[in-house]
């Protein structure tokens, strides 16, 4: 191969690299290719465990994301959220991360809202209740552990979580039967040592697909029933439910800029590779 | 003086430190209770640290502007939307303006209009801008050197093909059309495989070295060993 030929691609402005990563990624969006989706035992391990809850079952959903990872976790998050609602399930939600409130009301609000325009008489505070923000991480997990509604005492609206229907006959974090923890840090270590190692919760880990591949180690050991991790797990529970979201008609758009890498990397080592022997056998010379 | 600046710390650390452990492991009264009373203390003493570090920050900034340094128009726009999201989160959400509920942090607010239309584009545009630059990294600096780097690069292309919609289509094809004696060739198997296997090992061999570094550290700081929380003094 000539070596002006190598030197180019090897030199190639990285502008163009970016617009074929914007093109690839607006093609799907513009004609999507309906890929299918095949689930896989992880993200059933979650699934399963909430559709065998019975109706009227308590479950703490906790929103513990950034703003940043909002694209990746809203499709997840609504997803797991439907299923409660469809299973009749009632949603206690809590968060930890401070910037995850609006994060939570949002999500809980607009499946509401989607519930009830299906002739759904969802109330808050009956069918589902936000508990807020809650300062202090590890040390407020401790404290729901020993007693729920006084680590909580007030929900984000101010109401008295005493007297909150939902919250009837909830004393300490045990009454809970799972606890599905929507996550883009390592707070899900946290639930795991005071959460499942003190009262045994069963817990559901949802996370972005960078936090995933760190809690196949919990999964393994039984500590979590299964992982919903990146837009391919909420793909996977949006088949899993029965409808095309977010998560699926993105998926288009990453598969495609998986193979662009994949093709990236294949051509910038060829044309390195062809440019060290090409040098090598100068050498010789 | 000396006892309060020297032994009382040490003395408050100690007593904390292992009432702390005993709550963990007693699940009876009172060692229950203390542990959800400490997390209220845990939470008044970090709201101490938020104003700390909410003046050191203006303070930064305030001298940014006042000695006229480069970029002290965007400390301006730090000042500025700090007072507004300040403003219409802290009053309280039964004022209204115009008989409206936009104050507070509840849904339909200023605030939450800040949160949905500024903040969360903002951070969802700068996070998405990793996946240009993993790509252009990918293309100019991903070579395989050595023999470590063309099996992690080996490895990657195997996952990153496992975790779409195309690779398992493409093992379908493999085992259903070409023979079906290659489903150990999956990339969706294989993906699994190293999610499940390698990564586990490797993961565990960190969390037992973080455990074991944890464990080593906190009871150097209950028995006084370490002293570094205590100030440059010691």
């Amino acid at each position: 191969m000539n070596i002006k030929i190598i030197n180019r691609l090897l030199s190639i402005d990285r502008r163009i690299i970016y617009i074929l990563v914007a093109v690839v990624i607006l093609i799907p969006i513009i004609k999507p290719l309906n890929l299918p989706v095949h689930v896989t035992k992880e993200v059933l391990g979650v699934y399963n465990e909430i559709d065998k809850l019975p109706a009227g079952s308590r479950i703490l959903v906790v929103f513990d994301y950034e703003p940043a990872s909002t694209p990746e976790m809203d499709p997840m998050a609504k997803a797991v959220v439907r299923h409660c609602f469809r299973k009749q399930l009632k949603v206690v939600s809590i968060s930890y991360l401070e910037q995850a409130r609006g994060n939570a009301q949002n999500v809980l609000n607009f499946v509401a809202d989607e519930f009830r325009r299906q002739g759904h008489p969802l109330k808050y505070g009956e069918d589902y209740a936000y508990m807020g923000f809650k300062a202090g991480q590890s040390a407020m997990i401790m404290g729901l552990v020993h007693d729920f509604k006084g680590a909580c005492k007030r929900d984000y609206m101010g109401n008295d979580v005493y007297s909150m229907p939902i919250l009837k006959g909830i004393k300490t974090l045990a009454d809970f039967p799972y606890l599905a923890e929507l996550h883009d840090d390592s707070m899900i270590n946290s639930w795991i040592t005071y959460g499942y190692e003190i009262v045994g919760i069963k817990i559901g880990a949802l996370c972005t697909a960078i936090m995933a591949p760190g809690i196949y180690a919990n999964l393994s050991a039984g500590q979590l029933t299964g992982i919903v991790g990146g837009l391919k797990g909420g793909s996977e529970y949006e088949k899993l439910l029965g409808y095309r979201g977010v998560a699926t008609n993105g998926m288009d758009s990453q598969t495609l800029i998986h193979f662009l890498i994949i093709i990236f990397i294949l051509v910038g080592n060829f044309a390195y590779l062809a440019k060290e022997r090409k040098l090598r056998k100068e050498r010789l010379r | 003086m000396d006892f309060f600046k020297r032994k009382f710390p040490l003395i408050v650390v100690f007593v904390c430190g292992l009432m702390m452990i005993v709550a963990y492991y007693v699940p009876h009264k009172p060692f229950n209770q203390f542990q959800g009373e400490a997390s209220n203390w845990y939470m008044i003493i970090s709201a101490f640290a938020l104003v700390l570090a909410f003046t050191s920050l203006m303070r930064s900034h305030y001298l940014k502007i006042r000695e006229g340094k480069l970029g002290w128009g965007y400390s301006m726009v730090m000042f500025l939307a700090l007072i507004v999201t300040m403003v219409v989160g802290v009053l309280p959400y039964d004022m209204t303006i115009h008989n409206k509920h936009l104050l507070g942090t509840r849904s339909g607010t200023i605030y939450m209009w800040i949160f949905d239309y500024v903040n969360t584009p903002a951070a969802a545009t700068v996070f998405s801008l990793l996946a240009f630059y993993i790509a252009s990294a990918a293309y100019r600096a991903f070579r395989v050197r050595t023999i470590d780097a063309t099996i992690m690069l080996i490895t990657a292309m195997i996952l990153m093909m496992g975790r779409v919609p195309w690779g398992e289509m493409f093992s379908e094809f493999m085992t259903k059309k070409i023979s079906p004696y290659l489903v150990f060739l999956r990339l969706d198997t294989l993906t699994s495989f190293f999610l499940n296997y390698p990564t586990v090992a490797a993961r565990r061999a960190v969390y037992i070295g973080i455990a074991l570094a944890t464990v080593s550290t906190s009871l150097r700081v209950i028995l006084g060993v370490e002293r570094t929380y205590m100030g440059s003094d010691e």
